[in-house]
This record gives C-alpha cells, structure tokens and sequence, in this order.
C-alpha cells in the first residue's frame, strides 16, 4: 500500500540567473519527459521514441503498422499537444506551480511530483534555453528524485497547473475543488532561478487540470521478434 | 423572455419559445383548440407545494473559472426575472451574457417527481429555491489498478460525469422508486454528517435493486450517485463513484480472491478517509456472491470460496462506518442473493419492468429525439398522459398519434427498458429504412416491432 502523506523527498536545482517564461515551460517539458521515462511509462527515452516513430520520413515509407506502433504515435501526438499547451499557458500567465500526478486519476494517484519556481532574484545574467535544460537533466539525473521507491504500473499521467482564475484557459480545464492528494508518494522538485519580471499579483489562484492524461505504453510483444516476424 | 425553455411536456404559449415543434398548417384549428384545453388545463395546475425545496441545477461550462457563488446569483435573479414555470423546465439560452457566457444549461428538476408524477405551477418569488453549480468531469473511467496486479478490479468515476449526465431523468419508473432512493440516501448522509449516534437512531447505508434484467438498476445506481454528488456538492468537494463487478471478482481463482478483495478495499478506505470526498461504491451483479457460495458447497475449493465472500461482507461492514459512503448494490435474480448479503441491505428495492404509463413515457422521449435530429418530420407534439386524460381521451387531429402511441404502451408492457430502447432503432431498420418519415408511419412500424418482439420472445420459451 502507498503511504500516505509521504512527503517524499526533494530535489532542488538552482539556476544562477533568469529565465524567461519560454524556458520555464522547456524545463516542465524536459521534467515531463524524463519522469515518462524513468517511471516506465514509455520503453524508451522520449526523444528516442519520436525519433523512431514520429519523423516524416519514418511515417511514410514504412508500412508496418502494427498496434503497438499506432499507440506509440498517438501517446507522442498527444504529448506535443500537451507541450505545445503547456507552453501556451506560460506564455498567457503566471504560473508558479505544476504538479504531474501519476495514478488512475487525480484523487488516487500512486506519485506525486511538484514543480515550483522559486524566485531567488540574485544575479544579472540571462541564461540560455540550452544550459537550463541540461542543467536540470543532470540534477534530475544525479539526485534521481523518488528513484529507489518501487515504479508504478502503466498507468494515467495527469498535469495541473496553479493559475490565476481570470487567465481564461481555453485547453487546460479549470479545478476549482481540486485539491492536492494526500495519497501516493510525494516529491518536490524545487527550480531556484531569477525571473524577469515576475507577474506575482495578489490575484486568486486555481487549478487547471489538463482535458486527457496521458496512458503509459509498453511494448508487450518483444518489437524485434514478434511484430517482425508477423509484418514482413 | 428571458431564456428559451425547453419543456418536454406542455405549456402556454406565453411562456414557451421552441423552434422544435411545428404544428402543420392543415391541423391550426384543431391544434388551437387544443392549446385552449390546455391553457384551460394550465389555470386548473395544482400548485407546488411550498414547503418543499425547488432544486435548481446549473451546467457551467468546463472552461468557466466563474465563481460558484456568482453563477448562483445570476440564476437567482433569471428565475425571479422569470417568475414562475410548469414542472420540470431546463434553460439552455440567455439573455444574461454573463450566463450566456459560463452556464450551458439551468435545470428545474425532479418537481414532477416530488408532486407525484404531475406538473405543477412553481412560483419562484414564494418557493424555497436551492441552486447548485456543478461541472462535468469529462475524462472517463478510470480503470484502478492494484498494487502489482494486472488485471483493474474497479472502475473509478469521479463525478458528476460527462457520461452519466443525463441519465437520471432518462430512467422512468412508475411509482415513486426514484424519488424514495434519493430522499432515502440524502436523508443518510446528512444523518451521518450531522454525527448523529447510530445506537440512538440507526439508519445505514446500503441499498439493494433487485429485479429482472435491462429494467435499469445500473443504470440508476449511477444516477443517483450523480444526483446526490451535484445536490450536495456544496458539502463534499469530490464525488466518486467506484464501480465493483462482482463477476470479475468471482471469476479468478479463489485463493487470489481474496486478496484481492483486501487490496480493493484498502484502496477504498483510502478513498474514503478524505472527509470531503462522497464515495458510492457501486456492487454490481451481486448474485454471483452466491454462485460463489454455492459453488463452494458443490466442493471444488470449499474454504477459499467462503472465505472469499465473508471477505467482502466483512469489508462492506467496515467500510460503512465511514460517514461519507454510500453502497449501492444491484441484482438479476431476486431469490438467489445470498442471504447474509440481503441481511446488510437496508432498502430492498424491486424494479420491474416498466408500465404502460411509463413505456409511454419512454416511447415519447425516443420519438422527440428522432424529430428534433429531423428522422421523423415534420414534428408533431405527443401529449403527456395528463393532458390526453384532461381531454378525456378524444380523439382529435392533435390526440391522435398520441393515442395511438399510447395504445402501442399498452401493448408492450412486459417488455424491459432496455428493448423498449432499442425499438426505434429496430422499427426504423426493419420497416422503414428511408432518411425521413412520417410521424404516422414511424408509428406503424413501432407497433409491428412490439408484436415481433413478442413473437420472438415466445418462439424462445418454445425453444428451452
Ligand atoms: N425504466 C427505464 N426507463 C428508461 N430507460 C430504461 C429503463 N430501464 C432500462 N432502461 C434502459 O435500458 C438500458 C439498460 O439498463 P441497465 O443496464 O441499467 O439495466 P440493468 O437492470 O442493470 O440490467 P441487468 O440486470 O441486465 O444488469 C439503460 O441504458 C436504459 O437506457
Ligand atoms: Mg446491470
């Protein structure tokens, strides 16, 4: 049985300069990827998994289309759609807090991680999409948040984000009544950076909750031996 | 006006705007005779009894992040601008660009149900009225996985559903079943969330539909887990609603089981232990608790079996100490439940197959559908029994397909909801086939599919 209100352990990166609203949202989508990863929920590394899958020249001169590959293509669509969305909101508002649920749906999840921006205003310099990226894959990767706790099974990945209510979403779907489980394991994932101009108003925040989760995929047929062998 | 109502029975011109129904130019004297009965009918409406509460229920939009509170005061001063209505009415256009903007629909509800089946005439201004603001979850059941199992044991609904929408007042019964079960499990909750000492008075929390098969026990099992989400949704943040299938349950091995049943229910408790949750927990099909039973004295695997019912009955027991959940329970065959199961159920509720009043009831709701979707044209209005009975059942241009209608009811009782529901469908398949039809003829081939049914169902007791 999951404990209950773990709270988990914490990872904190800290980014010596400012980021733009644009990098933040590289960084939740960097964030995203890997715990889609290195929770099991995809059989390869994401970038991996759309290079192999999604290119326009893979799609087109290759005729196999086994059931498996179908799913593949349609978790990573919808994945770009989330980015893409994600991206958006950033750029429309203020957002100070995402959490990625992991867990059949957003009351029951199995994991629970917390993406904050803390603001720590102290240097001047502008930092680059580039260097945010890596810096916070090799935190993820060094400090391994929640990596010795036992991994989920394919289950549901499901995205809110703390907002101010008059942004208006038009994909994300506002949550009044949501509020942060208690169950699952919890871990904080801590970004300290310098933010431009921070729109920090006193304005009320809710929860927007993305419209459909994304479904974790296995490839339960071995891909070389069995869709090979029935494809050629 | 300050809204187009859409109002599945009759009423008065002057408070009705609905570009659906249109009334043949060849019928006008007979129809407005008609109206003028009605009208005269209207006048004569019993009055809503003031005492009772009006329940109000608003669909704001999933993109709205409006306020709940605001909503409500815009409905308020829409149902005071408006001043009163007959019977059930839902609004789905305003002048209120603020509602406009953030409510899909403003639903007079279940009126008809607490007078009884009849429309009465609802004065906002004098009546208590209880608004209550709710948004769908549009995402599905989700399938609960267990902790290193592979198989989902429930389906988990976090409600009000998208999907469930809708279908509480789809599901028609004669006598007052619906309207029982909601008093019934409203009157639960707020006992226990009131904490009053159950040694004191003792009420409990599990409610049995028994009956024969497609008369609609899921069906309302789920409704009313909605119903009570949306009314109480000011008390408790999350509706659930878990979905148990007995039978999936039953079908693995014995000895897993039971395990199973632990896992499941300790995922229950969890749910459960969120004081601002309402957990329904749905047993359906729980017959096969029996089989199970009864398998077990049959020998194959004695001990598991037992075991693995006393399991389950032992977690219900323990599960409804929680003030916040509420165990609905359905069944196919009334006098095979197992009887320490019937022993915990503390409203035993039969549900039959429908009467003619309500097939009529049900027959009417398919046909609107199939003219306001343009199958059937041009549209003609059905009466609602009241009304042909305040007509004395005469038979007049405007009666006559309603009569005839109600005549098909008549002929099909016996058959269940869930074949009354799919007889359009086969009527237009088998007998008509063309894109658009007469109201008159869709009629003919809906009495010659009841006859098939019938003849069909006795050529299959001939059989066995
Ligand atoms: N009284 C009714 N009024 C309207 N529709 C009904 C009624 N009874 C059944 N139906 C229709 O029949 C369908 C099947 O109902 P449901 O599955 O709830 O029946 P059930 O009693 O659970 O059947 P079973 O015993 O086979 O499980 C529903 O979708 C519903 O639309
Ligand atoms: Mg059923």
């Amino acid at each position: 049985m999951a404990t209950k209100g773990d709270t988990g352990s914490t990872c904190n990166i800290s980014l010596n300069g400012f980021v733009t609203q644009t990098i933040k949202s590289r960084i939740v989508t960097e964030i995203l990827k890997y715990l889609l990863y290195h929770r099991e929920q995809i059989p390869l590394p994401f970038d991996q998994l759309y290079f192999q899958y999604e290119r326009p020249e893979v799609q087109s001169n290759d005729n196999k289309h086994t059931l498996f590959k179908k799913r593949m293509t349609q978790l990573l669509k919808e994945s770009q759609d989330l980015f893409v969305n994600i991206d958006s909101l950033f750029q429309d508002t203020d957002v100070s807090h995402i959490i990625v649920l992991l867990g059949s749906t957003v009351i029951s999840p199995k994991e629970v991680y917390h993406i904050r921006f803390l603001n720590n205003e102290q240097t001047a310099q502008t930092l680059s999409v580039k260097h945010c990226v890596r810096s916070v894959a090799r935190s993820l990767i060094t400090s391994s948040p929640l990596g010795d706790s036992p991994l989920p099974p394919l289950t549901n990945m499901v995205i809110t984000a703390h907002a101010p209510r008059s942004c208006n979403p038009t994909w994300f779907k506002p949550k009044a009544n949501f509020k942060v489980p208690k169950m699952g394991r919890h871990c904080n994932i801590d970004i300290s950076c310098g933010m431009m101009h921070s729109r920090v108003s006193s304005e009320e925040h809710i929860w927007m909750q993305t419209p459909s989760g994304i479904k974790g995929l296995k490839d339960t047929v071995s891909p070389k031996a069995a869709s090979d062998l029935w494809c050629s | 006006m300050a809204g187009v109502l859409e109002n599945n029975g009759y009423s008065s011109g002057n408070t009705r705007v609905n570009g659906s129904v249109h009334i043949p130019a060849q019928n006008m004297a007979g129809n407005i005779g008609a109206l003028y009965n009605i009208q005269g009918l209207e006048e004569a409406l019993p009055e809503w009894e003031l005492g009772y509460t009006v329940y109000v229920e608003v669909l704001q939009h999933s993109n709205s992040t409006a306020k709940t509170e605001t909503i409500s005061e815009h409905v308020l001063h829409l149902l005071h601008k408006l001043g009163t209505t007959v019977g059930d009415t839902k609004l789905t256009s305003f002048d209120d660009h603020f509602l406009s903007q953030h409510v899909i629909s403003v639903a007079v509800c279940d009126t008809e149900l607490q007078s009884g089946h009849k429309k009465t005439l609802i004065d906002f201004t004098k009546s208590k009225l209880k608004v209550s603001v709710f948004q769908l979850n549009e995402e599905g059941p989700a399938a609960e996985e267990l902790e290193d199992e592979e198989f989902a044991a429930a389906n988990h609904w976090l409600l009000p559903a998208a999907e469930i929408e809708g279908m509480w007042e789809n599901l028609i019964f004669d006598s007052s079943i619906k309207l029982n079960l909601l008093n019934y499990a409203s009157t639960t909750l707020l006992f226990s969330d009131a904490k009053i000492d159950p040694n004191i008075i003792s009420w409990n929390r599990v409610v049995l539909l028994h009956g024969p098969p497609g008369t609609g026990k899921t069906s309302l099992c789920k409704a009313l887990a909605q119903k009570l989400c949306i009314r109480l949704s000011d008390r408790y943040k999350y509706g659930q609603l878990v979905e148990i299938n007995s039978h999936s349950l039953f079908s693995r091995w014995f000895s897993e089981s039971g395990k199973l049943v632990m896992k499941m229910f300790s995922k229950i408790q969890e749910l459960v232990s969120d004081p601002d949750s309402l957990v329904c927990i749905l047993i359906d099909e729980v017959e096969s608790l029996t089989s199970a039973r009864k398998s077990a004295l049959a020998g194959t695997e004695p001990s598991d079996a037992i075991r693995v019912v006393n399991a389950l009955l032992t977690q219900i027991d323990i599960i409804k100490r929680n003030p916040n959940v509420l165990i609905l329970a359905t069944s196919n065959i009334t006098e095979a439940i197992d009887l320490a199961f019937i022993d915990r159920a503390d409203i035993k509720q039969y549900i039959g197959p429908p009467s003619a009043h309500a097939i009529f009831i049900i027959f009417t709701s398919c046909l609107t559908e199939l003219m306001k979707k343009g199958v059937i044209s041009p549209s003609q209005h059905i009466l609602p029994l009241d009304a042909l009975e305040a007509m004395k059942f005469k038979e007049v241009a405007v009666t006559a397909p309603s009569l005839f209608l109600l005549k098909i009811a008549k002929e099909s009782v016996g058959l269940s909801g869930r074949t009354l529901r799919k007889l359009p469908f086969l009527a237009h398949a088998m007998f008509l086939q063309t894109s658009h039809v007469s109201l008159p003829d869709f009629l003919t081939a809906l009495q010659q599919i009841v006859i098939k049914q019938f003849e069909e169902r006795e050529s299959l007791s001939k059989d066995t």
